[in-house]
């Protein structure tokens, strides 16, 4: 996330520090550790007068609300002071606010699973099949091709160690020997080499890297599709039925391999009756929800709506509970552990008191007859949130006073701070709601004239978009997750060009590396490009994109500003401010903003003292809280 | 070969050019079956150059489709009519016994014109293809799934529990 600092003529506006100054005013840093970002701000206040000097955000060390965050404070602080033009000790307090002891964390658990164990099946969509149509016959490796066979219809197994020449006239002839090949699975990248050199075009699956793996003298089929087809037969259960004449039993037990081919553009299903298949729903555990006034368990498998419908009328959460031995009930075990650590009370005394879930979907590896074969399986991800009795925020601000040498004062509650802070943006006043879209949590606070500040935590903000993002995709590694969160896409067209994912076209003057060539890439800030290890095309990379940011953050925003809203009407908000590095985000406020619309809500994303932005919301409210005292 | 057999007229195609040298006839035959496994055609010549990328600059000008292969003793290069002529965009170092890294030259140069990620460049060479696991392995699994079924059952019974202490 780029800092943003004040432009040219904000910088010309900034006060010029004068000696006789330097003795009469008060210098204070305001710092707000959060989830992953810690913010600093550097003012003046005289008398009255809050004069702004600098700010700066520097990544959150450690988990918030512990010692590990002093190397980001002290970064933060560093950064304001040299943005301000200001020595660390001329600054006479800085101040912090009170911590919300809120922790997420966040789980995917599939609640469908294909097990095969039955059929072999090479399911895979080699870029250059050959030929075209289905084959039916007995497998038999290249070399046993021989008049033994004769009248029998056979579907060739070639090895690596046979040239594609080789191969094609060894069909030919077996062909005129009354073999009759059928068609062909080959373990290096040739069968259209193949196909071109024989006599009769048959279906070839290539690049079947494991081919010693190939059950042999077993019935087979292999089938390729036209171009831009998909298999029709094989991907179908009474197709698969009619090849193999399966009866009623043996045809119920084959579903899933057809269910698992269907979308390929070739594939080859080897028979080798034993075992038993299954597919089946593995028992996801279920999580019991635990109210003011009452109980609800439900069952992880009934997915992310029912989940949620039960929360609401469970509502206000008190706890959560998963059930023991399952992997909802490892991961609500270890957002309280976590926090019980943290806090040093037991785990039986951490509370979950919100939690998200949300209906996704992860490439799992198909267990059972084959390997490497992955087929998107149906998950429920879940974020969870905690809040502690009692914030540790004493102990930070004693380890910042070590290291900086500045005295620190608690005070002020994060949210009020956020209001204060939001409320230097241009065009606001109270009434006012804040929406905070941070990393962990997705924060709302109400403000209205004479009352006090109403504020809710909710469970689920950016990380669980990337996580979302991450696992849909099948991507391991977060950092590539996280830059397809926070950027555009765009296809690489030709060494000079590419499609942005809005539909124009960029062009380049030196040419692109070859590493980009055709694929879908994120346009970093900085034009720089990187790509994406995934077949999948750029459009269902952007659905998943915006779908993820859609399920948590415009879930998330209804409904927190319900909970805050006086008698959960959302009618009674005016207008909301939306903080926080998600605000920062190229779509998400739109989103946001496009849903609260129909509410009548006006929404924007903040601009803090009308040059931050979204950021430094909480460091600047800290100041203001503080000179409104008198300093 | 069946179809594309060098030559002067035809189909629009890749154009790989070669200085005759020991090896080359293995190097042209690997690169034009990486260029055939693509669906694509091609056509070989005969130049003369310095060097590889100087045969490849040349050959990419006389092809129609903008792309074409050098292929000079101990280099292969592959190259776009667009790109500066000492800079091709793809560069290999033959060694002896490399024929599946010459073949991905021809390959790559179909690819060029296709608009289709490069081979050799870490992923889509071999991703969700290596499927099959009988035998052995297999028995394991069932094993495993036998074992999984019999623990399923016992969660399920749980799962039922949470169902019913509905409040």
């Amino acid at each position: 996330m780029p800092l943003r600092r004040r432009g040219p003529a904000g910088g010309a506006e900034r006060p010029v520090v004068t000696a006789t100054e330097r003795r009469t005013r008060t210098l204070v840093v305001g710092v707000d550790i959060g989830n992953s970002t810690t913010e600093a701000c550097v003012a003046s206040i005289e008398s009255l007068e809050i004069a702004y000097l600098g700010s700066s955000l520097a990544k959150t060390t450690g988990i918030k609300g512990t010692a590990d965050n002093i190397p980001g404070v002290v970064r933060a602080v560093g950064g304001a002071l040299a943005d301000a033009g200001v020595e660390l000790d001329e600054i006479c307090k800085m101040l912090v606010n009170e911590a919300t002891p809120v922790i997420s964390g966040l789980a995917t658990e599939t609640i469908t699973e294909t097990v095969i164990t039955e059929s072999t099946m090479i399911g895979h969509n080699p870029e250059t099949p050959g030929g075209i149509g289905l084959g039916v016959g007995t497998t038999v490796p290249f070399d046993r091709l021989s008049a033994d066979h004769a009248g029998e219809p056979v579907i060739c197994v070639i090895p690596s160690d046979v040239d594609f020449a080789e191969a094609a006239r060894g069909i030919n002839h077996a062909t005129q020997y009354d073999v009759d090949v059928t068609g062909a699975i080959v373990q290096r990248d040739d069968a259209r080499l193949i196909a071109n050199r024989l006599e009769r075009a048959i279906p070839i699956v290539d690049e079947v890297k494991l081919i010693d793996k190939v059950p042999l003298d077993m019935p087979a089929a292999v089938e390729v599709a036209a171009p831009g087809h998909t298999i029709r037969t094989l991907s179908n259960t009474y197709g698969l039925a009619t090849v193999f004449r399966l009866d009623r039993d043996e045809t119920r037990m084959v579903a899933p391999v057809s269910r698992a081919l269907i979308g390929n553009r070739s594939a080859v299903v080897v028979r080798t009756p034993q075992g038993d298949i299954a597919a089946r729903q593995i028992p996801a555990g279920s999580i019991a929800l635990i109210g003011a006034k009452s109980r609800l368990g439900v069952p992880i498998d009934a997915g992310a709506g029912a989940i949620m419908r039960a929360l609401r009328r469970v509502q206000p959460l008190e706890d959560a509970v998963g059930e023991p031995g399952t992997n909802v009930g490892g991961m609500l075990a270890a957002v309280r552990e976590t926090m019980a650590d943290l806090t040093d009370q037991s785990p039986a005394g951490i509370q979950i008191r919100d939690v998200l879930a949300v209906d996704t979907f992860v490439p799992q590896e198909v267990r059972g007859g084959l390997a490497g074969e992955f087929r998107l399986e149906n998950a429920v991800a879940l974020a969870a949130m905690v809040h502690t009795s009692r914030a540790p925020m004493e102990h930070v601000a004693e380890e910042m006073t070590k290291a900086t040498g500045v005295e620190v004062v608690i005070e002020g509650v994060e949210a009020n701070m956020a209001v204060l802070g939001a409320l230097t943006t241009p065009g606001t006043g109270e009434p006012l709601a804040v929406l905070d879209l941070g990393g962990g949590s997705t924060d709302a606070a109400l403000a209205l004239p004479g009352e006090p500040v109403r504020t809710v935590h909710v469970a689920g903000a950016g990380d669980l978009v990337t996580k979302l993002i991450a696992s849909e995709l099948g991507i391991e590694d977060l950092e590539v997750a996280e830059s397809i969160k926070r950027h555009p896409l765009a296809k690489v067209e030709s060494l000079f060009q590419v499609r942005l994912e809005d539909g124009t076209a960029h062009f380049y003057e030196e040419p692109l590396p070859a590493d980009v060539f055709a694929r879908v890439v994120v346009l970093g800030e900085d034009g720089g490009m990187a790509p994406i290890q995934t077949r999948r095309g750029l459009e269902r990379i952007r659905h998943v994109r915006r779908e993820a940011k859609h399920r948590v953050f415009v879930v998330n925003a209804l409904r927190a500003l319900e909970q805050v809203a006086p008698q959960g009407s959302m009618r009674m908000i005016d207008s909301v401010v939306l903080l926080g590095g998600s605000a920062l985000d190229f779509e998400i406020p739109d989103m946001i903003s496009a849903a609260l619309a129909e509410h009548g809500i006006v929404c924007g994303t903040g601009n803090v003292r009308g040059s931050e932005g979204p950021r430094n919301a909480v460091a600047t409210g800290l100041i203001s809280y503080f000179g409104a005292d008198g300093g | 070969m069946a179809r594309n057999e060098p030559q002067e007229a035809g189909p629009p195609g890749i154009v790989v050019a070669y200085r005759p040298h020991p090896g080359c006839a293995q190097a042209l035959h690997e690169v034009c079956a990486g260029i055939e496994e693509e669906g694509m055609h091609f056509r070989a010549v005969e130049l003369e150059a310095a060097d590889a990328a100087g045969l490849a600059h040349q050959a990419a000008l006389c092809s129609q489709l903008l792309v074409g292969v050098g292929i000079d003793e101990g280099e292969l290069c592959v190259q776009l009519a667009a790109l500066p002529a000492d800079a091709p965009l793809e560069r290999l170092t033959v060694g002896s016994d490399e024929s599946g890294c010459q073949r991905h030259v021809g390959h790559n140069a179909a690819r060029l014109v296709k608009v289709m990620p490069l081979k050799g460049y870490g992923y889509g060479d071999g991703e969700e293809t290596d499927v099959l696991q009988p035998g052995e392995a297999r028995a394991e699994q069932v094993r495993q799934h036998e074992n999984k079924n019999a623990d399923a059952a016992v969660t399920h019974g749980t799962t039922n529990d949470a169902e019913v202490s509905q409040a």
